[in-house]
């Protein structure tokens, strides 16, 4: 909370002359590029993802099963890496179109974040019943009239969540746009912060942007309150998979395949090739000190922050009532706000804090310590908070309230204390989501990169800040052996997520 | 004195959010040793909260609770829930999902050594004809055998007595019956103090040998079920507990009464000291004799076969509307005038 007060407190500094030679400018753009680039991600992952979900729902087709589970995968590839692998790819085949452009990031990162809406569509689309598909028929609608007059209508809630979550990552996104030479608010903050030395206007801007995601926001959270009433409704039985013709089939799985193809096994293949063949880097000690750090790191956030979530999702439990909830929605706010937002809201206050520690101690005793928190773990980890306590305390909120608070109250009753309610029910039911929640933060820092190239202590590097440092350099295949480890660490949550969707249509 | 639990003046105060909520105001129910005691009640009624008050879930705000004679409960001292010796059965049965049948039950018996749970869990599974579901899990049960699973978990420490909160609520129907004969024989057999909460007056009357009829977090009236459906009390108890239909009746200056149906002699009533002149008679379906001789007659406005019986929906007189049961043979059309015969064993009267 503190770092945002203290961002939104920079609107009473005084407007100095790059702000306005930024409104002048620049500002204009920054907000048409990021603005188009919501959109233009919007509403490309919500065609890939809106058809390939109902084509795998509504459809039974061969390999049906292993496709609708490889249309996950691009999820295991940040966008900054594929944008790389495609550059580098560009720059050796000639024909192809440039992608450093606005155009080419809005397909970047759409290729990746399709899965978003292809999961949410897919799970309401198989939640709608057959008696509403059958009613459709017998009332003499087409199989795409009922696609587009009550499939679509029906799972809405669903796929506008998906498309805003695609759209808000979009917008907070940094490596992917400043790796294509996209002006966007993000890379705007980023240059004003630290390519101009311009704190006060950085943080200015960084405030402006905030106020836009909190509109979105404000979207996402409205359009939730309705899915929640969409799950509401019992379905009596689930529909019947449609057997096409041979054609069809064919048809389907190639409409299928091309996001796959293009989402994950180009830039993987890519990837896999650059790095055993041509990579100058060596898997020397110096890249294995990289992924010990990288590890470390992960492992460190990964902990530290399940255990917050924890300590939140206990709050709430055993306090429900409405600060403490409006007080959750505060926090978990983080993962709407891009890296370089964050990095500067933190940074500030921490490097005033620091100052003034020094000054105190410099005026009075001739001595200092250095910088305390600035380039510290403890400012980094704090950053990391930010941003993924979001992801950690909804899957642990989400396995505790599956454990009703009659099953308390059966236990108090049978003589157990808190402590043994603790130990024998409430942790073995929360242990997958403990675990689920310390991987998701596990590979979500370890992917993470803004924060971690703005925040990191001096000599500490990680996976994702060495392939993108390679890469803009122009060393896009020595980028590849840091990526190949970044994308296989990525799929684990990929799987995880499957998991949890099978477990799910396992217990209906 | 040998009453098992004593609740006297009870009051209880609810807090969510901003707003208090009185949920139950000055309630008074004992039970004696091994009696089935039951509260019947609307739902929003307060006597699940009464349940959990006297569970130890929810601080009294004033009055108190004793059990065999010791206060657990007054508006300055609760013994914890833990200390209780309540057994509870949940309505959803709240088993504990990450453990087998066995466990769950165990899970109260914390003194006992391995052999004395083992003994105690077998004892209780065969008592419930579980035995071969043991080592499943709840999720693997069907709805009535949860139900069973959950009702020898809180019989398992022995407590002094058990709390059932809506227990067949989410029964079938055509099991339910049965079921609650058996639970009812069980707790018989084991001759354990028990409450029930239930909206269900059927399953009230089958089950408990006290009922308290609670409404708007008052107890309205206690009595056993045949007493609470033939002397109602009041207007609501009257209106609750079966079918029924008030008639309009006037008071004459010799103190009988006046009803449409003829007139009621001062002698066969249960009381005769009204303040007013103007009351009202409830009118079961079985007051009203269906009688082919009979010269008072009524025209059928609806109709409700129920197998051995006809339930006749009658208007007498163009504005009167009664209810019937006859038995199935006579099988009268809709708009059809049949006679009827006024036959009162109970006579229940409310001013108006």
């Amino acid at each position: 909370m503190v770092p945002f007060i203290f961002l939104a407190s920079s609107i009473f500094f005084p407007f100095n002359d790059n702000w306005i030679h930024i409104v002048d400018n620049v500002l204009f753009d920054y907000f048409l590029n990021s603005l188009t680039l919501a959109f233009g991600v919007g509403f490309l992952t919500f065609l890939i993802g809106t058809s390939t979900a109902w084509l795998t729902s509504v459809f039974d087709f061969p390999f049906r099963k292993i496709i609708s589970w490889l249309l996950l995968m691009p999820l295991a590839m940040p966008a900054y890496i594929i944008a790389i692998t495609y550059v580098g790819i560009i720059d050796t085949v000639n024909f192809l179109p440039d992608i450093r452009n606005l155009f080419g990031a809005i397909l970047m990162i759409s290729l990746v974040l399709y899965p978003y809406v292809y999961i949410l569509a897919r799970g309401a689309f198989l939640e709608q019943s057959k008696e509403l598909y059958e009613s459709s028929q017998i009332l003499g609608a087409t199989q795409l009239q009922i696609f587009f007059n009550v499939s679509i209508p029906m799972a809405r809630p669903a796929i506008i969540l998906g498309v805003t979550l695609a759209a808000m990552e979009a917008l907070a996104d940094f490596g992917t746009v400043e790796f294509l030479g996209v002006s966007t608010f993000t890379t705007g903050i980023f240059r004003t912060w630290l390519g101009m030395n311009d704190t006060v206007t950085a943080t200015q801007m960084a405030t402006l942007f905030l106020s836009i995601v909190f509109i979105f926001v404000f979207i996402e959270q409205q359009s939730r309150k309705r899915v929640r009433y969409a799950e509401n409704i019992k379905t009596q039985s689930k529909l019947n998979y449609k057997i096409l013709s041979k054609k069809n089939n064919i048809l389907i799985i190639v409409i299928c395949f091309l996001p796959i193809t293009f989402g994950f096994i180009i830039p993987f293949m890519q990837l896999l090739y650059w790095s055993i063949f041509i990579s100058n880097e060596n898997w020397d000690s110096g890249f294995f000190n990289i992924v010990s750090d990288t590890l470390f790191l992960s492992f460190m956030a990964a902990v530290i922050i399940t255990f917050i979530s924890i300590l939140v999702t206990y709050v709430k439990r055993f306090n429900p009532n409405s600060i403490t909830n409006k007080f959750m929605q505060i926090i978990t706010l983080g993962y709407a706000i891009p890296g370089p937002v964050v990095a500067i809201a933190v940074l500030v206050p921490f490097a005033t804090i620091d100052n003034y520690i020094n000054h105190v101690l410099i005026s009075k005793f001739n001595f200092s310590i250095g910088l305390i928190f600035s380039g510290s773990f403890f400012i980094l980890i704090f950053a990391y908070c930010i941003r993924f306590l979001t992801v950690s305390s909804r899957t642990i909120s989400s396995g505790l309230d599956a454990v009703s608070l009659a099953t308390d109250d059966a236990a108090k009753s049978l003589g157990a204390n808190i402590k043994i309610i603790l130990s024998r029910i409430h942790f073995p039911l929360l242990k997958t989501s403990l675990l689920t929640s310390f991987l998701l933060v596990f590979i979500d820092v370890m992917k993470e990169l803004p924060l971690t190239s703005i925040l990191r202590p001096f000599n500490f590097n990680t996976l994702s800040v060495k392939a993108f440092e390679l890469a803009s350099d122009e060393k896009i295949a020595d980028a590849s052996n840091a990526a190949v480890m970044i994308v296989l660490a990525g799929i684990i949550p990929v799987i995880i997520i499957t998991k949890n969707i099978l477990g799910k249509r396992n217990k209906v | 004195m040998n009453k098992k639990l004593i609740i006297s003046d009870l009051s209880l105060v609810l807090e969510n959010n901003k707003d208090k909520s009185k949920v139950l105001t000055d309630v008074n129910f004992d039970l004696d040793e091994s009696e089935i005691g039951c509260i019947l009640g609307p739902s929003g009624c307060g006597k699940t909260s009464l349940l959990r008050a006297i569970a130890g879930f929810e601080n009294i705000n004033s009055g108190s609770i004793l059990k065999d004679g010791v206060c657990i409960s007054n508006s300055l001292e609760n013994t914890s829930v833990q200390n209780r010796k309540m057994g509870m059965v949940f309505q959803d049965y709240a088993l504990f999902p990450n453990m087998d049948v066995k466990t769950n039950i165990a899970f109260g018996l914390k003194d006992a050594t391995k052999k004395e749970k083992e003994d105690r869990v077998n004892y209780l599974l065969e008592l419930v004809s579980l035995e071969q579901y043991k080592d499943k899990y709840p999720h693997e049960l069907s709805g009535g055998e949860q139900q069973r699973v959950a009702l020898i978990r809180a019989l398992a420490p022995s407590p002094d007595v058990l709390l059932l909160d809506e227990p067949f609520s989410n029964i079938d129907a055509d099991i339910k019956e049965e079921l609650v004969t058996d639970v009812r024989d069980l707790l018989k057999e084991l001759s354990i103090t028990s409450i029930i909460v239930t909206h269900d007056q059927y399953e009230a009357f089958n089950i408990a040998d006290k009922v308290a009829i609670m409404n708007n977090g008052k107890v309205e009236q206690v009595g056993n079920a045949y007493d609470i459906y033939h002397k109602p009390i009041n207007k609501f108890v009257a209106d609750f507990i079966g079918l029924g239909v008030f008639i309009p009746i006037t008071r004459n200056q010799n103190g009988e009464l006046e009803t449409p149906l003829g007139l009621i002699e001062k002698n066969k009533l249960p009381q005769t000291n009204f303040d007013s002149k103007d009351l009202e008679m409830l009118l079961r379906p079985d007051d009203i004799i269906h009688n082919d001789e009979s010269d008072t007659m009524a025209v059928v406005v609806e109709k409700q076969f129920r197998g051995a019986e006809f339930l006749y929906k009658l208007l007498y007189n163009d504005q009167y509307p009664l209810l019937c049961f006859a038995p199935s043979h006579h099988n009268h059309k809709i708009g059809e005038s049949i006679g009827i015969q006024l036959e009162m064993e109970h006579y229940v009267i409310f001013e108006k």
